[in-house]
């Protein structure tokens, strides 16, 4: 059957090679659409390594000198940082909060390229040549507030883990940094810090968003006595406060805490600018990239209907100019089913023949990364 | 005689009724697919309110400054306000030249009562004059205003609603932006951030708060944006020609800066296109927009070609009879477009519904103003959709019929009568 199979192809390869050169380039295009949706599929439904649900950043400002009740400079008593934990230490007596956290370009969504908001540290391991790393610069709260858990999946171990001598790796600098070696309770250096930290615990990896795969980051504490010593009015934006509110009372908890807190947190120049929750945070970072995949998805779409579009077109019109030759096999005893069988099975053989050069030509696209790899690696097997 | 044509082709269409059904849906996502993506592209340079002039205005938003002796970049920017005076305030061709701030964050309160973080603009007297917004209540401030730093605020309704509870009696009432007490002289209904230039929630004299210098020592950089508004839109040109000279004019003043516009000032189109201080990179994104249409274009007109052509190969007979009768190449050709394009423009047409179904669920990509703030574009796409559209919908059919049946009807028309007439 394969071998007539091939001779009506190949005595029709006139015709048939532009047949078979279209599921040529079908092919090769068919399977960069299911790469890039499978890669984006893969991508979009893996735990980002932390919960932003019923979280809120609240943005602090400070009064210019043409402010009402503005306090010159000589006659305050109070630097900007002990102002900023005054209305830290208020925040937390509200009742419907959980968790208060201070941190500096961390934020989840908001430590990024896109808000220009991030920051990256050499880190050194003995006398390697070292890694860049992400650095999070954060009180320990944080880990309560965006519910970080570690490696292992644990909540509150990250928490005891961080303190004035002790840093928190991913698992990416691990791997990075120490190949084989388990990290924990190595001495690790950061920067120009002059002496080493030791490596108390492992986090689960941190994505910046649903469209990217995880990074080299690691966690730092930040004491209160780093925090008087670190703002000035100019970096008083890249300062953190998030907060963690009970799911009961996040109804309407914005205008609820602004009218409540409003007043209270005139503390020296300082003033309550905002609170905005993280899913609208998100939405900023995350839509113009939505976009962008949508686009992409709209095209990739339009390319596959017309694909199958040209197939089955392709196709119908073979069959149909081919109506003699068919009546010749029926007149010889081929059966109804039996001609079915024949011309599907001669489009599997062609398909086949096709995927050959199609195979050889995706195997390059792929090695030499013409492929989205900002999701997955290009592997030969699925992970 | 189209008329017959288009007969006999709708009776070839009944004939074959999948092989003009995919054809026609083939044709529809092409025709779809490109208009929504002009429509969108067009939405960033067309008319709307409050921006009514934007087809006869021109922006400038950045400076660069250089050294004149070692041609170094010493620093790039917004403009200063006396860059604006001094390179556009002078020109006479224009009708006139609006200055706005970025958008700035700001708190508005009432004391002891409700506060709103808002973005406010701030602007001059001209703004009001040359963007129509609808005012509610009041008017906007006027030249008077600006010039003695009074801190007058025109509200947008939303805003006014949540700080006053209601848009009645407002105008005179007094509040705060960041604890600095303003008068409130308007309010106006509130606009979409599509027309990012002019978006905000309140807005007020540039005036009437400091807003810090640049630390340049010349003074050349600040924190204001410019448009220029020429009389007509034929006036662009002799207004850019003008810019120069009094670029040149302001370049004169200075012992060793000379400043570089980036070939600004743009028109909008251009202004969309440009993300930071440096040259655009216009060639690039006009080539990028032509490489897709053509791509959305040729991937379906390939496919149709070859249905096209087979059809014409059952028809062969009867173009062979035709011809003995004295029918002209010209002719053939002219009739095979002609039948074709019934499938074109049914297509067109399935296009625009298609189009139009997507654009009513599709917001607009938000400008790149407004990257990272927490605005939300909410007006869809589909309003930016006129005449005009129609027009290209129907240039991009006939575009699509000469490429899928031009090639066929050339081949087919140009056998020898005898071949034809055996149908081979």
């Amino acid at each position: 059957m394969l071998k007539h199979l091939l001779t009506v192809i190949w005595n029709q390869r006139k015709s048939n090679f532009w047949i078979l050169l279209e599921l040529l380039i079908v092919s090769v295009c068919l399977w960069y659409v299911v790469d890039y949706m499978g890669g984006l599929l893969s991508v979009r439904f893996k735990p980002l390594g932390f919960d932003i649900a019923h979280t809120y950043r609240i943005d602090l400002s400070e009064k210019s000198p043409d402010s009402e009740a503005y306090i010159e400079p000589y006659r305050k008593t109070t630097s900007l940082g002990e102002d900023i934990l005054t209305i830290l230490e208020r925040i937390r007596q509200y009742p419907a909060i959980d968790a208060v956290s201070l941190s500096v370009s961390s934020q989840p969504y908001g430590a990024t390229h896109y808000g220009n908001n991030s920051h990256f540290e050499r880190i050194y391991y003995k006398d390697t040549e070292g890694i860049t790393a992400q650095q999070y610069w954060v009180t320990p709260s944080f880990f309560d507030v965006f519910e970080i858990r570690s490696q292992k999946g644990g909540m509150g171990e990250l928490k005891q883990a961080l303190q004035p001598h002790t840093v928190i790796i991913s698992p990416e600098v691990e791997e990075e940094l120490m190949k084989t070696e388990s990290a924990l309770g190595k001495e690790i250096r950061i920067g120009e810090e002059s002496t080493s930290r030791r490596v108390e615990a492992i986090c689960h990896p941190i994505r910046w968003t649903e469209y990217l795969k995880s990074n080299p980051c690691y966690y730092r504490l930040m004491t209160h006595a780093d925090i008087v010593s670190f703002v000035t009015p100019e970096n008083l934006q890249q300062v953190e406060i998030c907060i963690r509110v009970r799911p009961e009372a996040d109804h309407g908890f914005e205008e609820q805490f602004v009218k409540d807190m409003g007043q209270q947190l005139l503390v020296g120049n300082l003033y309550l600018m905002d609170v905005r929750s993280s899913s609208l945070i998100r939405k900023a970072i995350v839509s113009p990239l939505q976009s962008e995949v949508s686009l992409l998805l709209i095209v990739l779409g339009f390319l596959l209907i017309n694909i199958f579009i040209g197939i089955s077109g392709t196709f119908w019109l073979r069959t149909r100019s081919r109506r003699s030759e068919m009546g010749l096999r029926i007149a010889m005893g081929s059966t109804r089913t039996g001609l079915q069988a024949l011309l599907i099975l001669e489009g599997i053989v062609m398909l086949v023949l096709a995927m050959l050069p199609a195979l050889f030509i995706n195997l390059n696209i792929g090695l030499t990364e013409l492929v989205n790899v900002y999701w997955m690696e290009f592997t030969f097997y699925v992970t | 005689m189209i008329w017959l044509y288009l007969k006999q082709s709708f009776q070839l269409m009944r004939e074959k009724p999948y092989l003009s059904f995919i054809t026609i849906l083939g044709t529809g996502l092409a025709i779809g697919l490109i208009m929504i993506y002009l429509t969108s592209h067009r939405s960033f340079g067309m008319d709307v309110a409050p921006e009514v002039n934007r087809h006869r205005t021109l922006y400038v938003k950045w400076v660069g400054v250089e050294s004149k002796e070692t041609g170094h970049w010493t620093g790039t920017g917004f403009l200063s306000l006396k860059t604006i005076r001094e390179c556009f305030q002078t020109l006479e061709l224009p009708e006139g030249i609006i200055v706005t701030s970025p958008l700035q964050p700001r708190l508005a309160s009432i004391p002891g009562g409700n506060q709103k973080r808002s973005y406010i603009l701030f602007t001059d007297d001209v703004f009001w004059k040359f963007h129509a917004f609808h005012f509610i209540e009041g008017a906007p401030y006027t030249k008077a205003d600006l010039d003695a730093g009074i801190p007058k605020i025109v509200l947008g309704e939303k805003l006014a609603k949540h700080l006053f509870g209601t848009t009645e009696d407002v105008v005179g009432k007094q509040m705060q932006l960041s604890y600095h007490t303003y008068t409130v002289c308007g309010i106006v209904t509130d606009i979409s951030p599509i027309t990012a230039l002019s978006y905000g929630h309140a807005w007020v004299p540039y005036s009437s708060t400091r807003i810090e210098a640049s630390n340049d020592p010349e003074g050349i950089t600040g924190r204001f944006k410019c448009q220029i508004v020429a009389r007509s839109a034929s006036d662009l040109k002799a207004v850019r020609a003008e810019v120069e000279k009094s670029v040149e004019q302001y370049n004169a003043s200075f012992a060793d800066s000379r400043i570089n516009l980036f070939r600004q000032p743009d028109t909008k189109y251009v202004e969309e296109m440009r993300f930071g201080a440096g040259y655009p990179n216009m060639e690039d994104k006009y080539r990028e927009n032509v490489i897709l249409i053509l791509l959305i274009l040729l991937v379906p007109a390939v496919n149709l070609s070859g249905f096209t052509l087979a059809g014409m190969r059952d028809r062969m007979a009867e173009l062979g009879v035709r011809k003995a009768f004295g029918g002209t190449r010209r002719i053939l050709f002219g009739q095979i477009l002609a039948e074709n394009m019934l499938y074109s423009l049914i297509g067109g047409v399935v296009g625009l519904v298609l189009a139009y179904i997507a654009m009513f669920y599709m917001n607009p990509s938000v400008s790149t103003t407004f990257h990272g703030l927490d605005v939300a574009a909410d007006t869809p796409v589909w309003v930016f959709m006129n005449v005009q559209t129609f027009l290209i919908a129907f240039l991009f059919c006939f575009l699509l019929n000469v490429l899928s049946a031009g090639i066929p009807a050339w081949i087919v028309s140009s056998r020898p009568i005898v071949e034809s007439l055996k149908g081979e």
